[in-house]
């Protein structure tokens, strides 16, 4: 197969490489991107717990308090909806990880300048810098049991590294994780209940 | 200038032109007609705070983060990062808004933005409110 190809084929060549890297840059919808995901009524179940509390407030307060105790920000309340959200900035990587990085860097200076060829970039530039979590809490009237409150939680956590790009995104799925924020929950509604 | 050199040109141009705006869109790009019978679908079978339960519920389903709900004017914004590959990132918002009508009808607008841009294609409105539909389905039978 030859590569040389005519000034005419190459400017077809040219054409299409353009096309492809507009079309990639004008946003398109990812397909599955408001389709819901095969999990979604076992994820649910995982997020969700029925409390044994009546009182609306009671429970928003404990809700409130547990944001506090594991050190969110609350973003916004609509109390008759029963919806709250918070955020917070966590470190992504230990120093560990960050001393490791620095010392890879300097030994890519230290061998580019013995080579005389300029580095190929940092190491320490690609790695965690934070997470940003999110979290939606939903405090409700349970349906199915009368006289107690239903809580749902989601959590979505963003990766972002050293250069401020995205590195990964994605909703919490691990069980563990909202079964401890729901033993959390149902210790702040002890703790809500001896204070007053 | 050669043929080859001149196509090339003018692909490029149009490519360019296709892409290039010069003027903000403050008023919107489509017919509002149109976008209204494609955001918007009808429900007799919940009330306006049961529908904006499950609103909330399709919400968290699908992976968004509310950052704004209003009961008495029955609106919802919620924000979802879509992680596509290394250097892709996109900002789905969406605004969902839920009215009384007679009848006891409600009536739920979705307007969905994805980046910069404004999502007119009905598949994604079908998508979300095929996923609404299975979470007015379970709050009709009082699964939480």
């Amino acid at each position: 197969m030859s590569f040389i190809c005519s000034f005419q084929q190459r400017w077809y060549y040219l054409a299409v490489i353009f096309l492809t890297g507009f079309a990639a840059g004008c946003s398109s919808i990812p397909e599955e991107a408001y389709r819901l995901p095969q999990s979604s009524l076992s994820e649910r179940e995982a997020q969700t717990r029925t409390f044994d509390v009546s009182d609306d407030s009671e429970i928003l307060q404990a809700s409130v308090a547990l944001l506090q105790d594991m050190e969110y920000n609350v973003d916004a309340i609509e109390y008759p909806l029963g919806v709250l959200s918070a955020s917070k900035v966590v470190d992504a990587d230990s120093a560990l990880q960050k001393a490791g990085a620095v010392a890879a860097d300097v030994a890519l200076a230290i061998l580019s300048i013995i080579s005389g060829s300029s580095p190929g970039g940092s190491v320490y530039a690609g790695t965690d810098d934070e997470i940003r979590l999110k979290i939606t809490l939903v405090v409700l009237p349970s349906m199915a049991r009368e006289g107690q409150h239903t809580a749902r939680i989601t959590i979505q956590r963003i990766l972002i590294d050293k250069s401020e790009r995205v590195k990964e995104v994605g909703v919490i799925e691990d069980p563990l994780v909202y079964q401890e924020v729901f033993q959390k929950l149902s210790k702040s509604l002890l703790l809500e209940e001896v204070a007053q | 200038m050669s043929p080859g050199l001149r196509w090339g040109a003018i692909v490029l141009c149009a490519v360019l032109a296709g892409c290039a705006s010069t003027a903000p869109n403050v008023t919107g790009s489509e017919s509002q007609l149109e976008s209204r019978q494609i955001q918007t679908r009808e429900y007799d079978t919940l009330d306006k705070r049961m529908t904006l339960r499950s609103v909330v519920a399709t919400l968290q389903d699908l992976g968004f983060t509310i950052d704004n709900a209003d009961l008495t004017l029955g609106t919802i914004t919620a924000t979802r990062l879509y992680h596509h590959d290394k250097y892709v990132n996109y900002t789905m918002r969406m605004t969902v808004s839920v009215q009384e009508k007679q009848g006891d009808r409600v009536s739920v607008r979705a307007n969905a933005r994805l980046d910069e841009n404004a999502i007119a294609d009905p598949k994604t409105y079908q998508d979300f409110f095929a996923a609404l539909d299975k979470a007015m389905f379970l709050t009709l039978h009082k699964v939480d």
